[in-house]
């Protein structure tokens, strides 16, 4: 029996058993883990002793950049920022959502009214603009990126974890256990939240995906710090230095193939938390493996429902 | 004999389940005559829907049929495929089920749901069409303004109506009933079960029936097709099913069904009742509440409703969906605010109406267990940790020895057992009517003084709604504890209640003595719920 286990611990387990969670789980550690110990082991990114625009070869083995950086070397160190930004970034604009929309759902009344007008302000005002233009007003930098990331992106979040709360508030359980006198906060987190740990992981999820897509897009035009090391800086310093017109592929390949590859991971993980927690997601041909067992087993003929 | 109009022969269905197959059909044969009515009856899990599902090839995966031939005029329905079961449907079959909110599309008007239906069967004109549509809607008595109408401008028992208008469009040969009165009030579902009957007479199509409901089915069926753990245990006339039949089974699904008619049967539910004078508990006066509407007038859902619950005692609050019987409940629950009103427990009255908030000491003593079994517990928590917390919180044990063997007195208590067993298991690994009893032993865990039940046996299967109430009345008389037993059931309330309160649009329209108002109910309302719900074929 799996009595002792905590929600999160039993939603773990279920998410390694699927597939394409594991694969997904596997690329994204396989980013995290270059960013923690990557560095050790290639040179410094920002020495510019080599001979700018070389292809490829035994000494680089990702070529060098337009100003004669290592490229393979820029790839490993600017995974670290960017990962740390992203991740940091998803996180808080779950934190932020959650809190936010969780307390104007669960409280609902005056109080919901005037999150609700908060939130759709947020949401009415165009995102990208006001993400360029707080990008180059402050003083460029990691927290600067993360705070411009939360502060455009949290309002979504805050408006999809709001309706959850608010119809899981309604469900009987919720009202059984402020019948049985149990105090508003803790009806929230051990009544509530355990129910939506699937959501929260998702939005987590998602939010850190579009962390990277924004944060590589923000560098990229420019407006981060330039002379930090990260994959859209080094996009950056790929097109400013007119690797594209010279043909030089290996200078902006690798930061583009990560970014997509660690983009593919994270959304095969929510797909697998997707089917984890919704067992009619999970994928027909499971099943039909089983069917086709059986029907050589013993019955004659086996009969497929029309999908 | 000639050939029936359906014959199933060894019908088998599985579902996939992790890497194994689950039977849940399991060889079943059975036929429907032409013109005739078959009931199917069943609990819940005893695999008559997905029957039905796999008959007309609507079975969702991962439901597959693994053998078995389902014959109509003579032809395999099995061996269809493709296009040719789409034309079958709808034109020879079809099928009103449970939920007739859920089986119209939202977007489109009702007249749009009857184009549809009629287009994709034949090439009529839009005009054709609606005015067909408006032969049919007048068949199942709606007016025909409900063509222009969204459904959910449309009450319950309108909506299901509809569905029935739908199904029978294309003059179908047999029309399946998936338990589809089984959502309604009794009076709308005694009303709609007539309709099409007499529509049969007219149209002359078969009926293959499915639900729970045996009384219901002694009403509308010629023969009774028994079913238990996906295998038909009996197909019996329905003379010789009101007779007792001769299946256990069927004989115990038979003994457990209270009757609000005739006289009391005294093994169903022995009780001794409560002394009129015993010292009151509880006491409302002059309770209202509206609630306001995003457009128009608000609604009144309780108008001035005073009532007493005394120490021991059981009331019964009958009324219809939308006669305020559950917001009055809810108010005494402290769950929603009243706006005007008093409402005082052992005499101390509650200070302010118009909050939810209460004394501690108030949400110890006056319990609440719901409706709806599937959605009462958190589904991440096992039973052992949903009891734990209240015991904890009210410091009715301390330590984690004594609360579990709390935890399996209370488990005990509701007859829930092995206990040990139960206390590690997941909501989702327990039936409804385990579920319920857990429910109750979680409010029983505060040892309250008034324990409000709103519904808790609706949406179980009839025969084990019985024994609930059976364990519900033994604890109510261990501890002297009141219950306000919130119900539809007038002949549930007959053998579990000592008082009965009837409302209707908000009011009080009539009270007293069970026996009195069952026996000889005064108000007009009283009577016909008293009629809807006597099934005088069983009961004679």
């Amino acid at each position: 029996m799996a009595g002792s286990r905590s929600p999160l611990r039993r939603l773990l387990e279920g998410i390694w058993q699927n597939r394409k969670a594991r694969i997904g789980a596997i690329l994204v550690s396989f980013f995290l883990i270059t960013a923690l110990i990557g560095p050790w082991f290639v040179g410094d990114p920002q020495s510019f002793d080599s001979i700018p625009l070389t292809p490829p070869s035994s000494g680089h083995w990702l070529g060098t950049t337009g100003q004669g950086q290592d490229v393979l070397s820029q790839t490993v160190h600017g995974s670290q920022q960017t990962l740390l930004v992203a991740f940091v970034a998803g996180f808080g604009v779950v934190l932020l959502g959650a809190l936010i929309g969780g307390i104007g759902g669960f409280f609902g009344g005056w109080i919901d009214d005037v999150i609700g007008v908060f939130i759709n302000m947020f949401l009415v005002m165009p995102g990208l603009p006001l993400m360029v233009i707080l990008a180059a007003w402050l003083p460029p930098g990691p927290s600067t990126m993360i705070g411009v990331l939360v502060a455009t992106g949290w309002a979504w979040n805050a408006r999809v974890l709001r309706s959850k709360v608010l119809s899981l508030r309604k469900a009987d359980f919720v009202q059984a256990a402020i019948v049985s006198g149990e105090p508003a906060l803790s009806v929230l987190f051990r009544e509530i939240l355990p129910n939506m740990l699937s959501l929260l992981m998702t939005s987590f999820i998602g939010a850190t995906i579009y962390a990277i897509g924004a944060q590589v897009g923000l560098e990229f035009i420019g407006l981060g710090d330039p002379s930090s090391v990260t994959w859209g800086t080094n996009l950056y310093w790929a097109r400013n230095d007119s690797a594209l017109l010279m043909g030089a592929w290996w200078t902006f390949v690798p930061a583009g193939f990560a970014i997509a590859l660690v983009g593919f991971g994270l959304t095969l993980l929510n797909f697998g938390i997707d089917e984890v927690t919704n067992p009619r997601l999970r994928s027909e041909r499971e099943w039909r493996n089983v069917v086709g067992d059986a029907a050589k087993k013993g019955p004659e003929t086996v009969v497929m429902h029309d999908v | 004999m000639s050939e029936p109009l359906l014959r199933i022969e060894d019908l088998e269905v599985s579902y996939v389940d992790g890497s194994a197959l689950r039977q849940v059909v399991k060889g079943i044969s059975l036929s429907v005559e032409k013109h005739e009515v078959l009931g199917v009856v069943g609990q819940s899990g005893s695999g008559k829907s997905t029957m039905v599902k796999a008959i007309l090839r609507i079975l969702p995966p991962p439901g597959v049929i693994t053998n078995g031939a389902v014959y109509f005029k003579g032809n395999n329905l099995l061996d269809a495929e493709g296009e040719a079961i789409r034309s079958l449907r709808w034109v020879d079959l079809s099928i009103v089920m449970q939920s007739a909110l859920n089986a119209l599309n939202p977007l489109l008007t009702i007249g749009d749901h009857f184009v549809d239906t009629l287009q994709q069967h034949g090439t009529q004109s839009r005009a054709e069409c609606l005015a067909a549509a408006r032969d049919l809607i007048d068949q199942v008595r709606l007016p025909e303004r409900v063509l222009a109408s969204h459904p959910h401008m449309l009450s319950g028992g309108m909506r299901q109506r509809v569905c029935i208008a739908l199904a029978l469009a294309l003059k179908p040969d047999l029309v399946f009933l998936d338990e589809c009165t089984t959502a309604l009030d009794v009076i709308v579902e005694r009303e709609i079960l007539d309709e099409m009957l007499a529509l049969r007479e007219k149209l002359g199509f078969a009926i293959l029936a499915i639900t729970h409901d045996l009384p219901l089915l002694a009403e509308i069926a010629d023969r009774v097709a028994i079913m238990a753990d996906g295998e038909v245990v009996e197909v019996a006339t329905i003379d010789e099913f009101r007779e007792g039949g001769r299946h256990p089974e069927c004989q115990r699904l038979l003994s457990e069904l209270p009757n609000v008619s005739g006289p009391i049967r005294p093994d169903l539910l022995p009780r001794t009742l409560t002394a009129p004078d015993a010292e009151l508990l509880l006491e409302v006066r002059g309770l209202n509440k509206s609630f306001p509407q995003p457009s128009g007038p608000p609604v009144h859902a309780v108008k001035d409703v005073s009532l007493q619950i005394r120490r021991g005692e059981t009331v019964a609050l009958i009324g219809e969906s939308g006669s305020g019987k559950s917001t009055t409940s809810r108010i005494i629950a402290r769950l929603i605010a009243g706006d005007s009103g008093h409402l005082s427990l052992d005499g101390e009255p509650i200070r302010n109406i118009r909050s939810t908030r209460c004394p501690r000491d108030y949400r110890r003593r006056v319990q609440m267990v719901f409706q709806d079994p599937f959605a009462s517990l958190n589904p991440v928590y096992t039973i052992g940790e949903h009891l734990a917390r209240p015991i904890k919180r009210h410091g009715v044990a301390k330590g984690r020895e004594a609360i579990r063997k709390k935890s399996i007195e209370l488990l005990e208590q509701v007859e829930l057992l092995p206990a040990e067993e139960i206390l590690g298991r997941f909501p989702h690994e327990l039936s409804g009517g385990q579920q319920q009893r857990v429910s109750i032993a979680r409010s029983l865990a505060m040892t309250p003084d008034l324990l409000i039940t709103d519904e808790p046996t609706s949406m179980l299967d009839l025969p084990i709604r019985m024994g609930l109430l059976r364990t519900l009345n033994r604890i109510r008389e261990e501890r002297g504890m009141s219950i306000l037993f919130v119900s539809h059931d007038l002949a549930a309330a007959r053998y579990f209640s000592d008082r009965i309160i009837v409302m209707q649009g908000g009011e009080i329209v009539e009270s007293g003595r069970t026996e009195d108002i069952t026996q000889s109910p005064k108000h007009p309302y009283t009577i016909r719920l008293l009629h809807a719900a006597s099934r005088p074929k069983l009961e004679s």
